[in-house]
């Protein structure tokens, strides 16, 4: 009895070492050969790790470690109603210019899509040619224009169609008109690149079986090119209540916005405990907002 | 489909070159709002230089300040002959960011060797520890006004922040000539602006409630917050850089604004019809000191010493006319040029004098406050 088992204890070792031979090397046991092409996200998730994971875990150090554990400086934000104003007003102004995005960049995404290849071309060159010019530059040519001795007031004064000059800057209406300028092209490219995937069969088929143009368009269209409709609403929305350099140049200090906050608890005030823990509610929100659109649609098929 | 597969393809790459290029463009963003585009190409070539040439790294200079017409000054009067004097290059950054330095120190990583900071700054930057003591054996302190000399940092120039209007919305002789008459709102229904940093915009607050000039210390904060609110809403802009105020005179955008004197002088000669009351204006103090951290602390200072001396002060203050703190440099400044100083005899009994000592223990307090008023409905 002891005898066999010895043997088999044997058999077993020898078989171990067979086969270690062929066993996979560790890289290959967490999946990364070749073959799968998750390989090649190998260096991107490097690079996230080293410069985006450790400063983020840097700043949420900070934001609770002040020579001792301590929950002040979320206690600070979440107990003093100017700080929740001033996040509130952050997510309206977002809100307000992904809605005037949509609004503005819809119709232009539609005209493309249905646009001869020239005009196409044009129209895209059109978005692209602003997109590609500094923010800065383009912010301030919007203090030139918005300004109460700018050209826009001086035009419609001119024309007799104001009496007075009208106020558009050091207020929300000059930050919502700045803001949407820069993230319009998002929305409208996020929304072209869905809607040109849409089959223009299914229009045909609609008219074909009676539907008038605007049904078309509200039955069939409209329904269709939704993932992007969400798409160009989250991206805008996101990048929009992260903004800095648009609410600090046409916005009052009453149109604050949390990036704002940041900036002067880093720079004026030397309050990086303080800062860190506004950043982090920041990202809170911006994560709590895509987890709750993940409810309601996929999120692989947005992008 | 073909086709249909290309412009998908043109598409990705575009929204993707699209993506890269408005990264870069946030990065500068973030800069600062004075001259993000220089600073960053300055510090950019820093970077490039100290690569190549690692050995010749004493043999330049980090010097920081305020960017615009005074840095101008600086470089004629003061960083040109320098560099001849002592073979050295000097790389230009602006504007000094609090925030930023304190990164490099936290960092462990100075790439700044001097300089020129708000006053009030130096015993903030003392306690948070960011600041070198100054070796007096290079700097000769004989013939600098005591008042803007201590252990870290010497006085750079002084400046006023006085009462600016733009002549041709208000008239030069009915304009506003103390800050009483500036809060007036019936008189001059005028939009405003200020400076966006509570000094002196609290010692403003309180001449204009009445506080006579030599009785502001020790500042009554509240008082100086109630005052703040009756002129609140008057207030279209808060400055940040001094050349974003000048731009909001020469605009109209506001006619009237507490405003550094140099700016309007400066903008003044170019052309723009902005004036400066000399009547109550606040006289502060710019200060070289030098961060923590530095290689090349030997050359700081020797550079402090050089930027001190009075030919280089002479000749800065002929350029641009804020007086300076070496009374040495006065024997050799004609008259005309004493005249337009913010120091000169006949300026200074009009002018009221900061406490930097009162700062220095209440800034980080009442700025708390004060930004959060800022942005309170």
């Amino acid at each position: 009895m002891e005898k066999s088992m010895n043997i088999a204890v044997k058999e077993n070792s020898m078989s171990n070492k067979v086969q270690r031979v062929f066993e996979p090397r560790w890289t290959e046991r967490i999946g990364i050969t070749l073959s799968n092409p998750g390989t090649l996200l190998v260096l991107p998730v490097i690079f996230i790790a080293v410069f985006l994971g450790y400063p983020l875990l840097n700043i949420f150090i900070q934001s609770i470690y002040n020579g001792h554990l301590t929950s002040e400086y979320y206690v600070r934000f979440f107990s003093e109603g100017l700080y929740i104003r001033v996040l509130l007003l952050t997510l309206k102004i977002g809100a307000i210019v992904t809605l005037t995005c949509l609004v503005l960049g819809y119709p232009v995404a539609y005209t493309m899509t249905f646009a001869s290849k020239r005009a196409k071309g044009l129209i895209l060159i059109a978005i692209l040619i602003p997109f590609w010019t500094s923010l800065l530059v383009r912010t301030y040519a919007w203090m030139v224009l918005l300004q109460t001795q700018g050209v826009v007031n001086q035009m419609l004064l001119k024309l007799g169609i104001i009496h007075e000059p009208i106020k558009m800057i050091y207020n929300t209406t000059g930050v919502v008109i700045g803001m949407t300028h820069v993230l319009l092209p998002y929305m409208i490219l996020c929304l072209y690149s869905v809607m040109q995937g849409i089959d223009k069969n299914l229009l045909s088929a609609g008219s074909n079986l009676g539907a008038r143009p605007f049904q078309v368009f509200s039955r069939v269209f409209l329904p269709l090119s939704f993932p992007g409709i969400m798409s160009g609403s989250m991206l805008v929305f996101i990048m929009g209540i992260g903004y800095f350099i648009t609410p600090s140049l046409l916005g009052g200090q009453k149109d604050s916005m949390i990036s704002q906050l940041i900036q002067i608890q880093v720079g004026d005030l030397l309050n990086w405990g303080f800062a860190s823990a506004i950043s982090f509610v920041l990202l809170a929100v911006t994560l709590l907002l895509l987890m709750l659109s993940r409810r309601f649609l996929r999120l692989d098929k947005l992008w | 489909m073909k086709l249909k597969n290309i412009m998908m393809r043109t598409m990705v790459a575009v929204t993707l070159i699209s993506f890269l290029l408005t990264g870069c463009g946030q990065k500068t963003e973030s800069a600062s709002t004075a001259a993000p585009a220089e600073q960053k190409t300055s510090e950019t070539k820093k970077e490039e230089t100290k690569k190549e040439e690692p050995k010749k790294a004493d043999k330049e200079l980090v010097v920081v300040s305020w960017g615009g017409a005074i840095q101008d000054a600086q470089r004629t009067a003061i960083f040109k002959p320098f560099e001849e004097k002592f073979g050295v290059k000097i790389k230009e950054v602006s504007p000094p960011d609090y925030g930023k330095l304190k990164a490099m120190v936290a960092a462990g990583k100075t790439e700044w060797d001097v300089m020129d900071l708000d006053a009030d700054f130096v015993p903030r930057g003392i306690k948070e520890n960011l600041l070198e003591p100054l070796d007096f054996n290079i700097i000769d302190k004989t013939d600098l006004d005591p008042m803007s000399t201590n252990d870290y940092s010497v006085g750079a120039e002084y400046y006023t922040t006085g009462i600016a209007y733009n002549s041709e919305v208000v008239k030069t002789g009915s304009h506003p000539k103390n800050w009483a008459e500036f809060w007036d709102t019936s008189k001059f229904p005028q939009a405003r602006t200020l400076q966006k940093w509570p000094v002196p915009t609290l010692e403003i607050a309180l001449l204009a409630d009445g506080v006579a000039p030599d009785k502001l210390y020790p500042l009554d904060v509240d008082r100086a917050f109630k005052s703040l609110d009756k002129i609140k809403k008057n207030v279209k802009a808060w400055w940040a850089t001094g050349a974003q105020s000048a731009q909001l005179l020469t605009d109209k955008e506001t006619p009237l604004g507490g405003v550094w004197s140099g700016r309007i002088i400066a903008a003044k000669k170019q052309g723009a019809q902005v004036e400066i009351e000399v009547n109550q204006s606040v006289l502060l103090v710019d200060s070289w000191a030098v961060p923590k951290g530095t290689t090349r602390k030997e050359l700081a200072m020797k550079f402090i010493a050089f930027a001190t001396s009075p030919q280089p002060q002479a000749d800065f203050a002929k350029a641009y006319p804020y007086g300076v703190p070496n009374k040495k440099a006065y024997d050799l400044m004609d008259e005309a040029t004493k005249a337009t100083l913010s120091t000169s005899p006949e300026k200074r009994p009009l002018q009221v004098s900061i406490d930097v000592n009162w700062w220095a223990e209440n800034f980080d307090k009442v700025n708390e406050r004060f930004q959060k008023w800022l942005i309170e409905q």
